[in-house]
């Protein structure tokens, strides 16, 4: 068990978690080292799943924990996130004069409650794996508790997060009168004679990582909650959050699927309406923060299309797994893209509590070059202009649902791909007027922006960098993690 | 025998968890909350799991009530004149539109369902040894992971409540 990367993995999360508790708070006199203690915890996370480089297959503890290479992924990734995300943080709890350690510890534990999710196939243990993260991000949310956009944005991130554990419970507790056990292994011929309470089961399960991922139409909490949360946490739970409830369902819904044939259709629709409503939705906000909450869902609604062609595809079959592969090349890209832009804006953010909107952006060409530039990257990532991580990202899913197009369900793909194009273009338009603004409008009368550390800048430009090397050399982000891991094995 | 209790004991539970809903006075909500907790052991015992049970009362109806009972007392402000008309009229109606016919597909699905026979519990399930052998052998991983999903709500806890943030 001791050669286990994820037992580690796991113990170092726990380890940080107490340390940053017990010796990470500030006085007044010095700052704290909560945001130190967490990041250096995190690098050596990040360092043992990248000397295992990802590789390697395990079970333990009786099947509830399983090791494999998507399940690695997707832990390193919420571990990448969550270092981004505290090296933000640090700084703009600094600058909001709200310095506290717990914030810290409590991304350690969201970050290990992901991976405990991500690499489990036991129901039970996955529940708790999504409480933990859960827990840990209501309390971040409402970090700033004397205002009142952060009290409502923990309240109702609490409220209807409660509501989606409880759905999510009642579907576990059917699936486990079904067939007699948590695991999902081997349960598929069981549920598959499940019947109508089966389907149920499938709905209730469904509904619950609606919620999770803010798909519509149960995404209404998500801009309020996207908008009062700290800047910074607002980029993990749009990032780490998504990439580790879709690598989730990647997971289970195939085991899932045996319990309905309706099951592709149902997501093939929250598919759509996610992108429709995701993307018309950020076309008329002006808080930038509330335009890129409305972003993330409609890239929701586009890994679901992903999700949809892996299910669509005979199982097991190439197109299923360029699909799957398809869906986790997006998720990368998504994750970097969007730590990208709401790092931007975390580092533009003045200190109180009004919100950033569009305007503050203008003139950010003369006034910031190089920031500007990034978010430039940004958007066009965000918006699939070639030469960035996005395009490759959405072209990939766009090939995959084209592939399908002649297949058992070549109509519902065929619907899918045309919403895919059609909301791309819808997207063109509100991530350009953001760049029109930072490059065409002069911005004389805008108010100051607040100084940018070194630390915080010098990653924003190594993600834009990533987000257009990624867009220009495909395979560029494994060979370079496949360097570093033979780095990182030349040191141990 | 068996029926009818189990029968008493879930009305109760479910009727008391539903009245701490209802209610609007918070203290008459967490009396009707420990009604509920209380028949919930009820149940665990006749599931033959007598440790389970000791400690839903110990833990749930026992310590955690005081608590929320505690803190109740602490914020109650004298103009506390419950809230009225905090629900639309609108809303509710949507509300039991929507709720009441999911209701009665769950029900009438739970009612038709064919489910399968659980095998027989071993002779000493729910007892001390038992549960404790469980709990660090077959189960140890989720325990351990329990463990952090509990340090995570005391952080929390401490973060939103800290008087001074430093």
């Amino acid at each position: 068990m001791l050669h286990n990367p994820a037992i580690w993995t796991l113990l170092l999360l726990a380890a940080g978690c107490v340390t940053v508790l017990l010796f990470g708070h500030g006085t007044a006199l010095r700052p704290g080292r909560g945001g130190a203690i967490a990041n250096i915890t995190l690098l050596l996370v990040l360092s043992v799943w990248w000397v295992h480089a990802f590789h390697g297959h395990g079970e333990g503890f009786d099947g509830m924990f399983l090791l494999d290479r998507m399940g690695m992924l997707a832990a390193a990734g919420s571990a990448f996130a969550g270092f981004v995300t505290t090296v933000m943080l640090t700084g703009w709890l600094r600058r909001q004069g709200r310095e506290c350690a717990e914030v810290h510890a409590l991304m350690l534990l969201a970050v290990a409650g992901m991976q405990v999710m991500v690499q489990t196939r036991h129901l039970a243990v996955l529940f708790l794996g999504l409480e933990t993260m859960s827990v840990a991000l209501y309390a971040m949310c409402a970090a700033l508790r004397e205002r009142r956009a952060a009290v409502e944005s923990g309240f109702k991130y609490f409220l209807t997060g409660a509501f989606a554990s409880a759905l999510l419970l009642l579907a576990i507790a059917i699936i486990f009168g079904l067939t007699g056990s948590f695991h999902l292994d081997g349960a598929e011929t069981k549920l598959a004679h499940a019947g109508e309470l089966g389907v149920i089961a499938l709905v209730l399960f469904l509904a619950a990582f609606g919620f999770k991922l803010s798909l519509v139409p149960f995404h209404q909490w998500a801009p309020d909650v996207y908008e009062g949360a700290p800047t910074p946490v607002t980029g993990f739970m749009a990032t780490a959050v998504k990439l580790t409830g879709f690598m989730t369902l990647l997971r289970l819904v195939p085991a899932l699927g045996a319990l309905s044939q309706h099951l592709l259709l149902i997501l093939a629709v929250l598919a759509i309406a996610t992108m429709l409503v995701g993307n018309l939705g950020a076309l008329v906000q002006t808080r930038v923060k509330r335009m890129l909450a409305y972003s993330s869902i409609a890239h929701a609604g586009y890994l679901l299309a992903a999700l949809c062609v892996v299910l669509a595809a005979p199982a097991g079959s190439a197109a299923a797994e360029g699909a799957s592969v398809a869906l986790s090349f997006y998720l990368v890209v998504y994750v970097l893209m969007n730590l990208l832009a709401f790092g931007v804006l975390a580092l533009n953010e003045r200190a109180g509590d009004e919100p950033l909107l569009l305007n503050d952006l203008a003139g950010l060409r003369n006034r910031r070059p190089w920031m500007a530039a990034a978010m430039l990257a940004a958007m066009l990532s965000l918006a699939g202009i070639p030469l960035t991580g996005g395009f490759i990202a959405k072209w990939q899913v766009f090939t995959a649902l084209l592939g399908e197009c002649g297949g058992a369900h070549g109509t519902l793909m065929t619907v899918l791909a045309s919403s895919v194009a059609l909301c791309s273009v819808i997207g063109l338009a509100y991530y350009l007027r953001v760049v029109m603004t930072m490059y065409v409008e002069k911005g004389e009368d805008a108010k100051p922006l607040p100084v940018v550390p070194f630390a915080p800048m010098l990653l924003v430009m190594l993600l834009a960098g990533l987000v257009l090397w990624v867009g220009i050399v495909p395979d560029g982000l494994a060979l370079g993690s496949e360097a570093i891991s033979g780095f990182l094995r030349t040191l141990f | 025998m068996h029926d009818a209790l189990f029968w008493f004991c879930a009305s109760i539970a479910v009727g008391g968890a539903l009245l701490a809903m209802l209610r609007r006075e918070p203290l008459k909500c967490a009396l009707s909350l420990i009604a509920s907790f209380v028949a919930l052991a009820g149940l665990y015992f006749l599931l033959k799991s007598p440790f389970p049970a000791v400690l839903q009362i110990l833990l749930y109806a026992g310590a955690i009530m005081v608590l929320i009972v505690f803190v109740i007392m602490f914020l109650n402000d004298e103009s506390g004149a419950p809230g009225k008309g905090d629900i639309s009229r609108g809303g509710l109606v949507l509300a039991v539109l929507i709720l009441v016919p999911l209701g009665w597909i769950l029900i009438r699905a739970i009612w038709n369902a064919d489910l399968p026979m659980m095998p027989a519990a071993p002779e000493d399930f729910g007892t001390v040894p038992a549960m404790g052998e469980k709990l660090f052998t077959t189960w140890l991983y989720p325990f351990e992971v329990l463990s952090l999903l509990l340090l995570a709500a005391m952080a929390g806890a401490v973060l939103l409540a800290k008087k001074r943030l430093d």
